[in-house]
This record gives C-alpha cells, sequence and structure tokens, in this order.
C-alpha cells in the first residue's frame, strides 16, 4: 500500500474503498436531483397554467448575465476534470493550478450573479409589496421560483468552494496522487453536478419563452 | 474501475462542445421557430447534460453500480413528475 492510500478496516483493499466512496457520492447526488428535481417539477406545473405570465416574466431576466455565468461554469467544469486528470497521471503541480483556477471561476460566477440580483432588484423583480407593477401578478410565481432555484443553486456554488478550497489545500499538501484521489474526484462530481443544474436554469429561466 | 479514463484533449474537446450547444441554445432563442423553440432548447441542454455526466464525471469509464446509482436519480425523478404531472396536467377545469 501507498503512502496516502491508507485502508479502513471495513475494506478488503484501496479499489473496494474508493468504489464505496464513489457509490456514495452518486447516492448524494441521486437525492441532489431528486431535491432540484421538486422545483423544476413546480415550475413545470405553473408554467402550464399561466403560461401568458410565465413568458412576459422570463423576458425580464438578464441574459447577457446567464451567458457569462454559462461560460464560467462551463469552463471552470473543465478546469475541474482537468485538476482530477492531473491528479490521475501524477502531475501533482498542476493539481493546484487546475483547482485554483476552478475557485477563481466559481468566485467570478458568484460576482456576476450578485450583479445580476443587483439589477433585478432594481427592476422591481422581487415578488411582494414592490413587484413591478407593469408585469402580470401572476409572473410573481415565475420570479419566486428565479429567486429559489436560482439562489438554493448559488449555495450549491458557495459549499463547493469550500470543498475544493479544502482540496486545494489538500492538493498543495500533496495529499492527491495517481494512487490516492478519491476525494478530490467526488469534489469533481459535486462540483460538475453544480454545472449541470445550472445548464437547464439557464435554459429555463432565460431563453426558452424568448422568442415570443 | 481503473481501465481507462479521458484524455486531456477529449476534456477540452467536449469543453467546446458544450460551449458551442450553449451558443446554439442562445440563438435558437432569438428565432421564431414556432413549436419547434421550447423542444429544440431542452433537448440541447439534456444533450450538455449527457456529456458532463459521461466525460467530466466519467460515468461513461465508471462501473456498472454506479451507472446504476446514477439511472436511479433520475428514475426516481421521473416518479416525481409522472405522478404529480398525472393530477397537475389533467384538471381541466383550471
Amino acid at each position: 500500500m501507498k503512502e496516502n492510500s491508507i485502508v479502513a478496516d471495513q475494506f478488503e483493499n484501496a479499489q473496494q474503498q474508493s468504489e464505496a466512496a464513489h457509490l456514495g457520492m452518486w447516492t448524494f447526488i441521486a437525492t441532489e436531483i431528486l431535491f432540484f428535481g421538486g422545483l423544476f417539477l413546480a415550475y413545470i406545473v405553473y408554467r402550464h397554467f399561466y403560461f401568458t405570465e410565465f413568458v412576459a416574466a422570463s423576458k425580464h431576466t438578464e441574459v447577457l448575465f446567464g451567458t457569462i455565468n454559462s461560460i464560467i461554469l462551463l469552463t471552470s467544469s473543465l478546469t475541474m476534470a482537468l485538476a482530477v486528470h492531473a491528479a490521475k497521471e501524477n502531475y501533482r503541480l498542476q493539481i493546484s493550478r487546475w483547482l485554483a483556477l476552478t475557485i477563481f471561476l466559481g468566485l467570478a460566477f458568484l460576482a456576476v450573479k450578485g450583479l445580476e440580483y443587483h439589477d433585478d432588484i432594481e427592476n422591481k423583480l422581487v415578488p411582494g409589496a414592490h413587484f413591478d407593477p407593469s408585469l402580470p401578478a401572476q409572473s410573481q410565481i415565475f420570479f419566486w421560483l428565479y429567486w429559489t432555484m436560482t439562489g438554493l443553486h448559488a449555495i450549491h456554488v458557495t459549499v463547493g468552494l469550500g470543498v475544493l478550497s479544502t482540496m486545494l489545500l489538500l492538493a498543495r499538501k500533496e495529499k492527491f496522487s495517481a494512487n490516492y484521489n478519491t476525494p478530490l474526484t467526488l469534489a469533481g462530481l459535486y462540483w460538475h453536478f453544480v454545472d449541470i443544474v445550472w445548464l437547464f436554469l439557464f435554459a429555463l429561466l432565460y431563453v426558452i419563452s424568448r422568442h415570443k | 474501475m481503473k481501465s481507462h479514463h479521458p484524455t486531456k484533449k477529449l476534456f477540452v474537446f467536449v469543453w467546446l462542445a458544450l460551449v458551442m450547444m450553449h451558443f446554439m441554445i442562445l440563438g435558437s432563442a432569438y428565432l421564431n421557430l414556432g413549436f419547434v423553440n421550447t423542444p429544440l432548447i431542452l433537448v440541447l441542454a439534456v444533450v450538455q447534460m449527457l456529456l458532463i455526466l459521461a466525460y467530466f464525471m466519467e460515468a461513461r469509464y465508471s462501473a456498472k453500480l454506479i451507472w446504476i446509482a446514477a439511472a436511479a436519480g433520475f428514475f426516481w425523478l421521473l416518479i416525481q413528475w409522472i405522478l404529480t404531472l398525472s393530477d397537475y396536467l389533467m384538471r381541466q377545469w383550471h
């Protein structure tokens, strides 16, 4: 057994341990699919009932911010995949570099989202007493979903940044190698999942009704 | 599990495909394609998801058990959606 690949008592070997950890992470991701799935379901139901209101509301989200953030997150998925790749190829120095870049992109995503939220508040798109009176009342349901879904997604990005920062510290201590990279790989799975959620948020909140 | 994993070049290629599809989604949003708009955007987003699952998340190179765990998430999602929508979408009086 190599250094850093300590096998816990309940496992036969390092491979079994790693497979168990992967299974746990994918099971967690399955619960996350259902977590966001409930909100996407709410979107489908309300869009079905209040179609014209949803179309009117969705033209008020800011496509430019959405596009910038999509490119940022897709690129951060690439840099994350490259960090894991570097570990598997034993390029230890590169792991930290790709991780640092991924963290930077995650922070950039949150910064852009913050600017967008600022504009949304200025444009009176927060449901409630001060909601834009020129929009139909039920379009507040769209914006309730917009704030909830993008807000929960941003929390996931923030948690991801915490996880990735921990991975960066471990990588700098040379904890990861071709023989042992399970925590890094699992952190990557989470980060990619968060990216996937954003793809659908962008599709449903920013572009799907824009042509109408 | 350690059979083989994607190369750096493949990752960059997947990223390029993802970005290209993003701009296809964005572009199509400004064209009036009638009933095609909505399914086109959703299909492109699903393809993007599958690319990320298969390559960035390396599902393609993972053990069968992982496939089952990943598929289970989507299967339960399907149950959640079908059961709920079978009620809401059939409320004709709405």
